[in-house]
């Protein structure tokens, strides 16, 4: 990291000092408001994704909110919340690229904020609260530098009746390893098939690292899920997520498996314009796409045959139960 | 002004260019252009536009010039930020990760409409930068867009000894340090992100020889040319016989079509 902003406000902030100290070459930048240079106009998501920035912030306003209709897996109140803006890995169908102008990285260092909405929801609740933290980041990728899963794991031990999803394609398990399993923490792995990671999910660990991993946690008692989610199409589907699936029905125990979740890639029309915009050479933008209800995908029928195959595949090792298919 | 053009003009052997209303000189490869811009942000503004407008290929744009602050007489500073002080406009130039920007010291740049000497921590006045941000912001992003300015004043340096002389001394001396930025902006980071538009451009010019295309024909044939070249990896052949934009077109959607989409592996 070669330019850090910082917000004056948190300027002496114990996190903020931490992560500072870890870039000590850094050019060290003071802004008012992380949203200065995060939302500033004419950014290019492209070049900037090549050496971006990180900004190091407090989230002030609602930290934590609820889920799109259909985000769950098996809860009755699902949230979700982002310690971090962005995400350190560049998978050209990540809808980031859409949302986001800038591709800094931003770190907001007021966890503790985060804890105090998060036990406010609970108190709204009678039953389990679900949390989710990797919708607009991933999880785990940047947390050697962030620290926010070791203290974020503490917290949910105290509040059994909240529930976390970790969603990531990272394999940095140090800090979850720290703990004692804990049975309301589900840590939730982005699967595809190898020859789709090495094109289209650029800095991922393999598939072959994730399984590892996967197995790391499962083997140590920690609930897992797995997350088929974007399923991208190409001719030789059947090929290339059969033999994922075959590879991940060998390395896991799949009645153990928390959740499986499934979902074929879309994205909301003006996002996937803006892909298209800055990867005009996107190979998997280049699918045949259909828009429906603002929403570009795979026409109806190929949507279909994709999901179809998957279910009759996970069908074979899991229950109705663990499965929950993304709309 | 002259006396802060003359170190590039000497350093890059540039030669004057018959631009209407700008004063502007070139490299023989046309890798670089230098424009002068006048004092004041409304000449910055007009000049740099005008430029962008007369040169569309511009891929990167370097503002260099002196200004004031509480820094060592003739220091070479990066601006991370530059702000308007009438406007309050600000932008934040994403530097890149290359050496010759990593080892310069930074400052906050500001734009005055008239000469300030109270001076500021952190900061250094012009008189030009917001101008060239604010014109160069609506055809570049802020990664293609920076600013160096060398010290003229400050609390040693009154800004009443500035002259012709003394300024054309420091932008000489400070070239070892502005050179290299020239050069890593000049290298291919940004145009290698867009190759493709080239083999694109080419293609489409081509199609317009061997049938009539309007704008809505040339933007639905680009888009098909993107997904043939993203999914076949080389670029299609035209048909020897076109009637017209719309087989064309046809054409290029059936062989389309045709070409297996597979991930295999790399």
């Amino acid at each position: 990291m070669q330019t850090v902003y910082v917000e004056q406000g948190i300027r002496d902030h114990h996190r903020t000092r931490d992560i500072l100290n870890r870039y000590p070459r850094a050019r060290v930048i003071d802004i008012e408001r992380y949203g200065d240079v995060f939302n500033s106009a004419s950014q290019d998501f492209r070049l900037q994704k090549s050496n971006p920035a990180l900004i190091l912030a407090n989230k002030p306003g609602r930290r934590v909110l609820p889920t799109p209709p259909g985000y769950h897996i098996g809860g009755e109140h699902n949230y979700y919340f982002a310690h971090m803006l962005n995400c350190v890995y560049d998978c050209r169908y990540c809808f980031l690229q859409g949302m986001y102008s800038s591709a800094n990285y931003v770190v907001f260092v007021n966890s503790e904020d985060f804890f105090t909405d998060i036990d406010t929801v609970c108190a709204e609740h009678d039953k389990p609260v679900w949390f989710f933290s990797g919708y607009d980041c991933d999880s785990l990728a940047l947390d050697p530098i962030t620290g926010f899963i070791d203290d974020c794991l503490n917290h949910f031990k105290k509040t059994p009746q909240a529930h976390l999803e970790l969603r990531t394609k990272s394999t940095q398990l140090r800090s979850i390893f720290k703990h004692d399993p804990m049975p309301n923490v589900v840590t939730a792995f982005s699967l595809s098939p190898q020859d789709i990671v090495a094109s289209e999910e650029h800095g991922t660990p393999s598939l072959k690292k994730r399984l590892s991993a996967l197995k790391q946690l499962q083997d140590a008692g920690w609930p897992i899920g797995l997350r088929f989610d974007p399923l991208l199409y190409c001719d030789n589907f059947e090929s290339q997520y059969g033999g994922m699936f075959d590879e991940v029905f060998a390395a896991l125990d799949m009645s153990l498996v928390h959740s499986v979740s499934l979902g074929v890639f879309r994205l909301p029309k003006g996002f996937h314009k803006k892909l298209v915009r800055l990867y005009p050479d996107a190979r998997l933008l280049s699918a045949p796409m259909d828009s429906r209800n603002g929403i570009m995908s795979y026409p109806c029928r190929t949507e279909e045959a994709m999901r179809a195959y998957c279910m009759q595949r996970l069908d074979e090792v899991i229950t109705a139960d663990q499965l929950f298919p993304c709309s | 002004m002259p006396a802060e053009t003359r170190a590039l003009l000497d350093t890059y052997k540039l030669a004057q260019c018959t631009t209407r209303h700008l004063r502007a000189w070139q490299t023989k490869t046309d890798d670089l252009l230098v424009i002068e811009t006048g004092m004041g942000k409304l000449n910055a503004a007009a000049h740099t536009a005008a430029a962008l407008q007369a040169y569309p290929n511009i891929m990167a744009v370097l503002n260099i010039g002196i200004a004031g602050g509480p820094y060592p007489y003739g220091q070479a500073l990066l601006a991370q930020r530059v702000t308007d002080r009438a406007s309050h406009a600000q932008w934040y130039p994403h530097l890149p990760n290359a050496q010759s920007f990593t080892s310069l010291p930074s400052s906050v740049v500001e734009s005055l409409d008239q000469p300030d000497t109270h001076y500021t921590q952190g900061i250094v006045f012009d008189m030009e930068a917001a101008g060239v941000f604010s014109a160069a912001s609506h055809y570049l992003s802020t990664s293609q867009v920076h600013c160096v300015k060398v010290v003229s004043d400050n609390p040693d340096h009154p800004i009443e000894n500035i002259n012709k002389a003394s300024v054309s001394q420091l932008m000489r001396s400070a070239m070892s340090s502005i050179s290299p930025l020239i050069e890593t902006l000049q290298q291919s980071q940004f145009t290698q992100a867009y190759n493709q538009q080239a083999t694109i451009s080419s293609l489409v010019d081509s199609a317009n020889t061997l049938a009539h295309h309007t704008v809505n024909d040339t933007h639905l044939l680009r888009d098909l040319l993107h997904r043939y070249i993203n999914i076949a990896d080389t670029t299609p052949t035209w048909p020897e016989h076109i009637g017209s934009a719309s087989q064309l077109r046809k054409h290029l959607q059936q062989q389309l079509d045709e070409l297996p989409f597979i991930y295999k592996a790399l």
